[in-house]
């Protein structure tokens, strides 16, 4: 009794065959499970096409105050995106020969709306606040309340196109939430914190679904 | 080590059905605050119609010997009874959730996190008050509403159940003002959609905790009840009943 005879093309063929077809379910499966439970791979940048070639680098090294622009950083849960008349407001002086700038100012002479390319969007169902983010960082660093922008934005003052630095995902919340966010504090500041949620006189940061989601 | 954190508050609504003209202005202040779906004549006879606020309505004849169908108009009584989420303590919606989308948080909430929701349905079937609603198809708004959308709250997509929340964006805005001003809650800090458009003032919302609060107050009133009370489920809307001049004269409850 003999075995039936194997050509030597199948009996090469289909151990490769196999092994491509498991070693790519393999890493599918594990880019999958990493891109659900933490940093997808590679650079988690996100860029937006805008309509004037807003430059931020340049705005920050002529020392304009984060605040002075998105104005209700400070105040409540967006921080917002200027108005025309904001960007008008210098710009009817400075530079106003720029292509950009005449962009915007006959934008501002026909009274369309300006659609700028939202950059960082958070699902609908989370609801971000960056009044008590940035009130939060500033009163414990004591640092004035644009210097705390940076923790979630990145450098925006070496960005020529503004773009998404952190991944902004549950976990990256989570995460600060959890006590990460010591690693944002002043060493005097993380032990004062330290101290007075041990000793019950303050919150940890809240973990409750509804902080969040509503 | 004293523990000196403030405690969390407890939220509760306070109904006074007497001063109840159903008039409404609390179901469409509901509808805008909270991007409730705008309902049809054919939604609503589905009985799928989205209100996390309703008024319900009685009619009581003032003959207690005849059904209200069966008397003249002028005799006939109507009671109005505004109707929202109860935010239960022991809510029977809870532990049917298989995914843990709907619990309570430490404010005494019954809070629904639609992200986590699958659209089982169990809660809104296992709901004693009817104040669940499910979403069967994506919300539409005519286009001159886009720029009505709250954007403080989630616009809920299809399969996700939803319901009153208190207008927990409110109280989040509330907390951040107390923080600010270092400082405990007061009257007026939260005012949900509905208390604030009341116009006759039925409704009354607030920190139950606070002794000096008027909804503590009115908790104590003669007339307190609470909705299916016999069930158990510790309902955190207390209503006052209608006062009725001619209530001896009905025996048909006694």
């Amino acid at each position: 009794m003999s075995l039936p005879k194997v050509p030597l093309a199948v009996k090469v063929l289909v151990p490769l065959v196999g092994l491509v077809i498991g070693l790519g379910g393999l890493i599918v499966t594990v880019g999958i499970l990493k891109a659900w439970w933490s940093t997808p791979f590679g650079p988690a940048v996100v860029k937006a096409s805008q309509p004037i070639q807003f430059r931020h680098d340049l705005h920050v090294a002529a020392e304009i105050d984060c605040l002075f622009c998105h104005r209700e950083a400070l105040k409540g849960e967006a921080a917002t995106i200027p108005s025309v008349q904001l960007c008008v407001f210098c710009h009817k002086v400075v530079l106003k020969d720029s292509p950009e700038i005449a962009k915007l100012l006959s934008i501002d002479q026909s009274g369309e709306s300006l659609n700028w390319g939202r950059v960082h969007r958070l699902p609908d169902h989370v609801q971000f606040i960056h009044e008590a983010h940035v009130v939060f960082f500033s009163e414990q660093n004591k640092v004035q309340p644009s210097q705390v922008c940076s923790l979630c934005h990145g450098d925006v003052g070496k960005m020529k196109v503004a773009e998404q630095v952190r991944n902004l995902k549950m976990r990256d919340c989570v995460d600060c939430h959890r006590g990460g966010y010591f690693n944002y504090l002043t060493p005097e500041a993380e032990a004062a914190i330290k101290e007075a949620v041990t000793s019950g006189q303050r919150r940890a940061p809240p973990s409750d679904c509804a902080t969040c989601h509503y | 080590m004293a523990i000196e954190r403030k405690p969390e508050p407890k939220w509760v609504m306070v109904v006074d059905a007497d001063r109840c003209s159903g008039c409404q202005a609390c179901v469409v202040a509901c509808q805008a605050e909270n991007n409730v779906p705008l309902n049809t004549d054919a939604i609503f006879n589905q009985k799928r119609a989205h209100e996390w606020i309703r008024i319900e309505r009685y009619w009581v004849s003032g003959d207690p010997d005849k059904r209200p169908d069966e008397v003249d108009f002028k005799n006939l009584k109507v009671k109005f009874l505004p109707l929202m989420c109860q935010q239960c303590e022991n809510a029977p919606c809870e532990p049917v959730c298989p995914v843990y989308a709907t619990y309570h948080n430490d404010q005494g909430l019954n809070v629904q996190v639609y992200n986590r929701c699958i659209g089982t349905r169990y809660c809104a079937n296992n709901c004693n008050y009817n104040v669940r609603f499910f979403n069967f198809w994506e919300p539409v708004w005519p286009e001159t509403l886009r720029n009505q959308l709250n954007p403080d709250v989630t616009v809920r997509s299809r399969g996700i159940m939803e319901k009153c929340t208190f207008c927990v964006q409110r109280i989040r805005r509330g907390d951040r003002l107390v923080k600010r001003e270092n400082r405990d809650f007061k009257d007026g800090d939260v005012t949900p959609a509905c208390v604030q458009s009341c116009p006759t003032g039925a409704l009354a919302f607030g920190n139950i905790k606070d002794e000096k609060s008027a909804v503590a107050k009115m908790a104590h009133d003669d007339r307190h009840y609470r909705l299916l009370e016999e069930q158990g489920t510790g309902p955190n809307v207390i209503y006052l009943k209608k006062v009725d001049l001619h209530a001896a004269e009905d025996k048909a409850h006694e």
